[in-house]
């Protein structure tokens, strides 16, 4: 590997809900040689890369918890922070997806589509990226998808989140561009495992026409966390097999 | 990570006798690859072909002005009769920016002409150049690259902006042309690049990005390596921009802060 996408020895925090997403970029960290803090919502979907960890000689460790909990998150901030000294990376997730029209979106589910998506990367930030502007560094990345930036009937409220996420990211990168810490965003296409949509639309709307595997955006993560991305700030890359330069 | 090596691949790289060019032959040697520099500046090509080679990397040097088609061909030719294919196009030839600014009618048809054509011309005749033959291998990675005057417009640069937008949608183009033929198409728009110009005006410039310096070639050169590697096999029609937090604002000076109280 170019040394410059090395991970050895830098903690990253992966946190998020949903299992799919968080499972695939703690292993290709684990891989590039950093030690992984998946932080989740529900212990019973959280990614097993311990036996994984173990034969990469890397360290890994699971903490599940109500992610919107500012207190409790902080809590763990301080505690990881004396476990591992200092936080590299931090990866947020867009995390429960979502559709209905709009008419018949009731203010509890909106709140919390915006809650589980958005406010939860905003927590993450404020707790964990504390710590990297002492550092003077690090490397956050929001996954958010193609939605930030299309519209979509029915994803009124998920697509405010994800183009939240977008925004987010943007501001905060320049808000953080003086003190070292990179604020980027990874959108996603249709992923395999990750959504459906009915087979003549793959055809149609998606150039490379299939499916994206969840291995083909992880590297993208490990790019973005590692050095090699060190003049990239404020941005967002699509891994979407070419659906966004479609018209 | 093994997905962003690159060995056993032969890449071209157009305008490799240059500051980015030459970084991207560098960091392409590194990850495994065969490099191809082809270039109009004789000197530095051979230069960067030396240093290839001394990676331990074979590499070529093959002059070639992109703005010629049949220059391009025999470039393409040459390139694939040494060492059996080509996987690898990146379209980096080109002028930087117009030096010296003047009123609109004072730029002539020529002038624009040759903006245009090193820029945006150049990279259509090289992945015209190579169309067939990835077609055929239903394999390839074209990498373009483009610039953020080709996103969002700069005083006086009307050839530069003009051409690089143009190669923003050539590489939409392409890539929707070819997703179903195994072939990516990819841009990288950086902001500006330390490369030739006297070190204050880097320096200068670097006041204006939001991390207050200019990008290094090497910087830029990670990213194409990223794009022309597997590690981005689902990732095709993009341009990615890499400008130290440039394009992200531009929207208020760089300093401007504002704080708001939330008012019930």
């Amino acid at each position: 590997m170019v040394e410059e996408f090395d991970l050895s020895g830098k903690t990253a925090l992966v946190i998020g809900a949903g299992k799919s997403w968080l499972e695939p970029i703690a292993i290709s960290l684990l891989e590039a040689g950093a030690t992984v803090i998946v932080i989740n919502q529900d212990k019973n979907r959280m990614p097993l890369c311990g036996g994984l960890a173990s034969t990469l000689n890397q360290r890994f460790k699971g903490i599940s918890v109500d992610l919107l909990d500012y207190r409790t998150l902080n809590q763990i901030a301080e505690q990881e922070i004396s476990n591992w000294g200092k936080f590299d990376i931090l990866v947020n997730s867009l995390n429960v997806r979502f559709a209905k029209p709009l008419i018949e979106i009731d203010y509890e589910e909106w709140r919390k589509v915006i809650d589980t998506n958005l406010t939860t990367i905003f927590t993450a930030c404020k707790v964990f990226g504390r710590y990297m502007l002492k550092q003077k560094a690090g490397k956050i990345i929001n996954i958010t998808t193609c939605l930030g930036e299309r519209g979509v009937p029915n994803c009124t409220a998920y697509g405010a989140a994800a183009g939240g996420v977008v925004q987010f990211t943007r501001s905060l990168a320049l808000e953080w561009v003086k003190s070292g810490v990179t604020v980027n965003a990874i959108a996603l296409g249709w992923i395999a495992d990750l959504v459906e949509i009915p087979e003549e639309r793959v055809e149609r709307y998606i150039p490379m026409r299939r499916y994206g595997r969840p291995e083909e955006f992880t590297p993208l993560a490990v790019y973005l966390a590692s050095p090699a991305s060190n003049y990239v700030t404020g941005q967002v890359y699509f891994v979407d097999g070419g659906a966004m330069a479609h018209s | 990570m093994k997905t962003l090596r690159l060995n056993d691949k032969v890449a071209v790289i157009t305008g490799g006798g240059g500051g980015l060019g030459r970084a991207m032959c560098l960091a392409f040697a590194q990850a495994g690859a065969t490099i191809v520099v082809s270039d109009m500046r004789v000197e530095s090509m051979n230069e960067v072909t030396e240093e290839v080679t001394k990676l331990g990397q074979k590499a070529m040097g093959i002059r070639c002005d992109v703005t010629k088609s049949f220059e391009v061909n025999q470039m393409v030719d040459k390139a694939i009769s040494e060492f059996g294919r080509v996987d690898i196009l990146v379209n980096n030839a080109g002028i930087v920016r117009e030096q010296q600014p003047k009123p609109i009618w004072e730029i002539t048809d020529q002038e624009w002409h040759l903006g245009i054509d090193t820029n945006l011309t150049g990279a259509f005749y090289c992945s015209r150049g190579i169309a067939r033959h990835m077609i055929e291998r239903h394999s390839g990675i074209i990498i373009n690259i483009a610039s953020g005057a080709g996103i969002r417009g700069i005083r006086d640069q009307f050839m530069y902006c003009s051409a690089k937008a143009g190669v923003i949608l050539l590489t939409q183009s392409l890539a929707h042309t070819w997703a179903n033929y195994g072939i990516r198409v990819n841009g990288v728009a950086p902001g500006t690049v330390r490369t030739f110009r006297p070190q204050e005006e880097y320096q200068k410039r670097g006041r204006f990005v939001p991390m207050g310096r200019v990008g290094e070639p090497e910087e830029i050169s990670y990213l194409a390596l990223y794009l022309a590697s597997d590690a981005s096999s689902y990732i095709t029609g993009q341009v990615f921009v890499i400008d130290g937090g440039s394009l992200a604002g531009g929207y208020t000076p760089i300093d401007y802060a504002p704080i708001i109280p939330f008012e019930e």
